[in-house]
C-alpha cells in the first residue's frame, strides 16, 4: 500500500466508526505550539518570519490544531468524536535520512469526565480503537505498552514530600535528565533548616529577624525586582523553610519513588506486581489505586484479545502534554512504533475552553506502518 | 599573487584581546613583517614562511572560522560556541590561551532571597507566567547558550531578550527580570544588585587558537601551523 493508500484507508475507517473528519490548515502561528506542546516538538519545528514579523511553523503536530478548531464551535457541544489525516513537520537530527514530512491519522475524543458510567470508558475505548485500526490493516502482531502519569500522581500525593516538590516531580517527569536530578537533591534532603535560613538572612538583609521579613526587604533599595513582588519572595521564602525534608527521609522518599517507577510487566500481573511491591515497602496508603488498576485491567482484557500488553511506570518520560494513561503501539520487532496515544485533560483548558472537558486520542504513524506492510 | 599555500591567521584588531595577544606574542617572539603601519589588517609572521595573518573583530573571526575562509583564529569559547552551529563539526581548539577569562553566568536580582539555584529559578519562573501570563526575560547577547542551558535545568517559562550592551542594567530599567552575561570579577553585577545563582555558571570561557574544519587544508599549511602553534607553547 503506498503512503496516501494508508492515509486515506485509516481516515476512512474513523469515520466508519462515527467520527467527524476535520481538514486543518498547514501553517500555524509558532506560539500556540511553544506554549501547549514538549520541548521535543519545539526543538523539531519548522518555523519562519513572515513579513508582519510573526514567527510561523508548519504544524508539527495534529492534536493542538484539531483541540483548537473544537474549541472554535464549543458553545455548540461538550463532546466530540473527530479525526484527521495528513502530514506533520519535523526536522530533527534523530530523523536524519528520514522525510521531514511525517503522515499521521488519528482520533481526539473530547467528553465530561463526570457523564461518563465508567471513568475508565473512554481510556478503553481508544486502545481499542488503537488495535482494531492495525487489525484493519491486517497487522495482526504488535506490543502495547501503556503508562500513566496519573498513577504516578497517586502515589506521589500519599508520600511525604512538599507539595512544591510533589509539582516539580511531575512537571519534569517527561525530562529525563532532569528527573533524576531532582530526585538526587530529593535524597541529600530539601528546604532551609533555621541555620541556613539565618544564614542568607544575616547575608542578604544584615538581620535574620524572620518575623519581619517583609519589613526587612522593604527597607531594600526595591529597584530591579523584576515584577516579583516583596510579598511574593517573603511568602516563597517562608514556604522554603516549612516542611523541610532531612537527609535520611529524602533518601527513604526517592527510594520509594525509584522502586515505583521500576515496576513494570505484562498488564494481566500489574496488580499482583503493585501488591508485592507495597507489602515489601511496608506501603499503607495505595490499597484503592490499585483496585482502580485491577478495574482498568479487567476492562481492558475483556474488550482487547492480545496477550502483548505491558504495564510500565516508568513508560512515558518522552511524551510531553498527556496527563493521565499514556500509550504506544509497536510492531512485533519493537523496531516500529505504529501508534502513539493518551489522554491530555488539561490541554484544552489551556487553549482556552471554557468547561472543564477532559481529553483522549492517538495517531498513527503511517511512514512506519508503510514499512512493515 | 597566488595564496594557496599560505596559513591565513586571523587574531583580533583591538580592545582588551589584542593587548594581550600581543604581550603573550612578544614574549614568544613572534614578530609580524609587512606591516606598513599599526592601522594595517594583513600582515604575516617572520620566521614562518607562508603565513598571511588578518586583523578582524574577534566576532568576525568566528564568522571567518565557521566558513572556512582562513585557517585559525584566535578568538573566544563564549563566541564559538554562541555564534557556531553545531560548532564541534566545524571547528576544533588547537590551543588554550591565558587570557580573555570570563564567565557566562545567569544572575538574578540580589533580593530575591528565596532563588539560590536553578531549580528556584524553574519554580519561580513558572509561578511568574501562571501569576502574570507571560514569560520571565531573560536579557542576554548569548541566546543560543543560555537557551540550551536552561534547558539542561528544565527551564522552560522564560523567554531571551536581545541585549547589545550594559546587560547588567536590563533588571534595573525594567527591560527584563533576570540576565545571562559574561563577567570576570563579579563587580559589574554586584553593583547593579544582581546576584550570580549557586549553580548558574553557563561557561567558563578564554581566548582560544581555534582551526577551521571547513577551510581547504594541505600540506604546506599543516606545516605552517605546526611552526606556529610550536612558537605560541
Amino acid at each position: 500500500m503506498s503512503i496516501q493508500e494508508i492515509n486515506i484507508s485509516i481516515k476512512n475507517y474513523f469515520i466508519d466508526c462515527g467520527f467527524d473528519y476535520v481538514e486543518l490548515p498547514l501553517v500555524y502561528d509558532s506560539d500556540i505550539f511553544y506554549e501547549t506542546s514538549g520541548e521535543v516538538i519545539r526543538k523539531e519545528m519548522f518555523s519562519f518570519v513572515d513579513d508582519s514579523g510573526k514567527e510561523k511553523c508548519l504544524r508539527p503536530d495534529l492534536t493542538v490544531p484539531t483541540c483548537q478548531s473544537f474549541l472554535r464551535n464549543q458553545s455548540n457541544y461538550d463532546s466530540a468524536k473527530l479525526c484527521y489525516s495528513g502530514p506533520v513537520f519535523r526536522s530533527s537530527d534523530s530523523l536524519e535520512g528520514q522525510s521531514v514530512e511525517l503522515n499521521q491519522s488519528g482520533v481526539e475524543i473530547i467528553f465530561s469526565e463526570n457523564k461518563l458510567e465508567n471513568k475508565l470508558d473512554k481510556d478503553v475505548e481508544a486502545l481499542k480503537l488503537a488495535t482494531s485500526t492495525l487489525d484493519k490493516l491486517n497487522i495482526s502482531e504488535y506490543q502495547i505498552n501503556i503508562g500513566s502519569l496519573v498513577f504516578f500522581h497517586t502515589f506521589l500525593y500519599y508520600l511525604e514530600l512538599p507539595d512544591r516538590w510533589k509539582q516539580r516531580l511531575l512537571r519534569h517527569f517527561f525530562r529525563r535528565s532532569y528527573f533524576e536530578t531532582l530526585l538526587e537533591r530529593i535524597s541529600g534532603g530539601v528546604g532551609y533548616d533555621d541555620q541556613k535560613r539565618k544564614n542568607i538572612m544575616n547575608e542578604r538583609l544584615g538581620s535574620n529577624d524572620d518575623q519581619n521579613l517583609v519589613e526587612l526587604l522593604n527597607e531594600k533599595e526595591l529597584i530591579g525586582l523584576g515584577s516579583r513582588s516583596v510579598e511574593e519572595i517573603a511568602d516563597r521564602f517562608s514556604q522554603k523553610s516549612e516542611n523541610v525534608v532531612t537527609q535520611s527521609d529524602g533518601e527513604m522518599i526517592v527510594k520509594l519513588i525509584r522502586g515505583f517507577l521500576r515496576l513494570n510487566g505484562k498488564l494481566e500481573e500489574f496488580p499482583k506486581i503493585l501488591r508485592n511491591f507495597v507489602e515489601d515497602s511496608k506501603i499503607t496508603f495505595f490499597d484503592e489505586a490499585i483496585q482502580n488498576m485491577e478495574e482498568f485491567v479487567n476492562s481492558v482484557s475483556s474488550q482487547i484479545k492480545n496477550s502483548n500488553i505491558y504495564f510500565n511506570n516508568d513508560f512515558g518520560h518522552s511524551i510531553e502534554f498527556y496527563d493521565g494513561i499514556m500509550f504506544e503501539i509497536f510492531d512485533k520487532t519493537g523496531k516500529h512504533k505504529l501508534i502513539s496515544g493518551g489522554r491530555y485533560d488539561k490541554l484544552l483548558k489551556s487553549l482556552g475552553s471554557k468547561d472543564e472537558l477532559a481529553a483522549i486520542g492517538f495517531a498513527t504513524n503511517n511512514n512506519e506502518i508503510e514499512k512493515i506492510i | 599573487m597566488n595564496y594557496n599555500n599560505e596559513l591565513r591567521i586571523a587574531l583580533p584588531s583591538k580592545g582588551r584581546l589584542r593587548e594581550d595577544m600581543d604581550k603573550l606574542f612578544s614574549k614568544k617572539g613572534i614578530i609580524f613583517k609587512n606591516l606598513t603601519s599599526d592601522r594595517d589588517y594583513i600582515g604575516s609572521i617572520e620566521g614562518i614562511d607562508n603565513t598571511l595573518v588578518y586583523f578582524l573583530s574577534a566576532k568576525e573571526i568566528t564568522n571567518r572560522l565557521e566558513e572556512g575562509s582562513i585557517h585559525i583564529g584566535l578568538t573566544g569559547d563564549d563566541l564559538v560556541q554562541e555564534k557556531i552551529f553545531n560548532y564541534e563539526k566545524k571547528v576544533s581548539k588547537e590551543c588554550k590561551l591565558s587570557f580573555g577569562k570570563a564567565n557566562l553566568v545567569v544572575a538574578i536580582p540580589d533580593l530575591w532571597i528565596d532563588v539560590m539555584t536553578m531549580a528556584d529559578l524553574e519554580e519561580v519562573s513558572n509561578i511568574h507566567r501562571v501569576k502574570h501570563s507571560r514569560r520571565l526575560r531573560v536579557a542576554t547577547k548569548y541566546k543560543n547558550l543560555t537557551n540550551q542551558f536552561f534547558s539542561r535545568y528544565g527551564v522552560v517559562d522564560y523567554r531571551t531578550v536581545e541585549s547589545h550592551g550594559s546587560t547588567e542594567s536590563a533588571p534595573f530599567n525594567g527591560f527584563s527580570e533576570i540576565i545571562a552575561d559574561i563577567t570576570s570579577t563579579g563587580e559589574t553585577l554586584r553593583a547593579n544588585n544582581l546576584r550570580v545563582l549557586d549553580d548558574g555558571l553557563i561557561l567558563e570561557s578564554s581566548a582560544n587558537i581555534f582551526k577551521s574544519l571547513t577551510a581547504d587544508w594541505n600540506k604546506s599549511h599543516n606545516e605552517s601551523l605546526k611552526i606556529f602553534l610550536a612558537k605560541i607553547a
